[in-house]
């Protein structure tokens, strides 16, 4: 049977790739050597695939159609479709998937209770494509994509999400395959993009997020309501790829590797490392 | 990514404003397209008010009428605007 081998999480903010100059240097540094911290774990594990999970930025999904989860189902992916756009300092490139993998979650969630949106071809974008530029550049691990909707309330809950990635940790466990399997979360901490809070970070919601995450105390993190999440920034509502991983390791502890409130990058730069 | 179109179906409250911009950012030469506009707008169904927001950028009143906080960043860096100057931006026109 395939088994769960690491779980990471990592703000995915493009500013460490592009504009790394309003970043304050200290803390930038750090945020490159958490990069680092979690690229060497990756590798140590030599998962045989991963998930990765991230918001999707009103790229692939609008809202004439806005799923609340959905995933990847092929043997490549592509991104960042920005860089189709302009120059957004990485390559657009294809990346390894793992399509048996992907069906399997698929067909049992079909039959379990989660019901994806299933993508047979994905440009991803800056949520997945910057961290695997940090974490797998050259594309050595299988990646096989999830979104959840943090863009378009109403967002799924906490609870859901929670749920959900203690489902896909059932699912994994039951999954008759000789394999080794990771998850990296990717997204948050507390930032806004486009409103007039942007600029601002909960440093304090930051530090409470974190101090539950690591402590393994997800319940509490799918006890947080929408509300709550949303009075932190705009886009924070990242932070449910967190409390999935976090429900897939349910009651685990994980290691801070580095928390930043990046001024410049007006986001609360975070990084997890669950072994 | 369609063209501009004027028979869009009909949706929520908030949907043509949101698949104006969408539409508009998706295509290849939505820099040149904002040069004008009126002329690009002029192909949805939108409110005055909605119109009228998004030809004077006013970010927070284009926020308040719905469109999504990531395209109404995405419209703001569409015309050139520093990313850092986002929140000076959002509060002169508050």
């Amino acid at each position: 049977m395939a088994q769960l081998c690491l779980g990471l999480a990592t703000s995915h903010l493009s500013h460490i790739i592009n504009a790394r100059d309003l970043g304050d240097p200290k803390q930038v540094a750090a945020f490159d050597a958490g990069y680092r911290r979690l690229a060497g774990a990756l590798a140590d594990a030599a998962p045989d695939v991963s998930l990765i999970i991230s918001a999707d930025h009103v790229n692939k999904f609008f809202i004439d159609n806005m799923p609340a989860f959905g995933i990847g189902m092929f043997d490549a992916f592509s991104g960042p479709v920005e860089a189709r756009r302009r120059d957004v300092g990485i390559p657009y490139r294809q990346v390894p998937s793992h399509l048996g993998f992907a069906r399997y979650l698929v067909e049992c969630g079909l039959d379990q209770g989660v019901d994806w949106a299933v993508a047979e071809s994905w440009e991803v974008d800056h949520g997945f494509m910057v961290p695997l530029s940090k974490l797998d550049p050259d594309g050595h691990y299988p990646m096989v994509p999830i979104s959840i909707n943090c863009a378009s309330p109403p967002l799924p809950s906490p609870r859901r999400c929670y749920a959900v990635g203690r489902w896909l940790a059932d699912a994994i466990g039951r999954w008759d395959a000789d394999k080794r399997v990771a998850i990296i979360a990717t997204g948050g901490l507390s930032h806004s993009v486009g409103t007039t809070q942007q600029g601002w970070i909960d440093v304090d919601f930051d530090h409470r997020f974190l101090d539950d995450f690591c402590a393994g105390r997800g319940e509490a993190l799918a006890a947080l309501s929408d509300v709550e999440i949303r009075a932190t920034g705009s886009a924070s509502g990242e932070v449910r790829s967190w409390i999935m991983l976090a429900g897939a390791f349910t009651g685990r502890k994980a290691e801070r590797v580095m928390y930043e409130p990046i001024r410049g990058f007006h986001t609360g730069c975070g990084q997890c490392l669950i072994q | 990514m369609s063209s501009p179109s004027p028979d869009l179906p009909p949706g929520s409250p908030r949907y043509a404003i949101n698949r104006a911009i969408i539409d508009l950012t998706r295509q290849p030469n939505a820099r040149q397209l904002i040069t004008n506009k009126a002329d690009f707008f002029a192909g949805y169904s939108l409110s005055a008010e909605e119109r009228q927001a998004l030809l004077d950028m006013d970010w927070k009143r284009l926020l308040d009428l719905g469109l999504l906080p990531n395209l109404v960043y995405r419209y703001y860096l569409l015309h050139g605007l520093a990313p850092e100057l986002f929140p000076t931006a959002i509060a002169a026109k508050g």
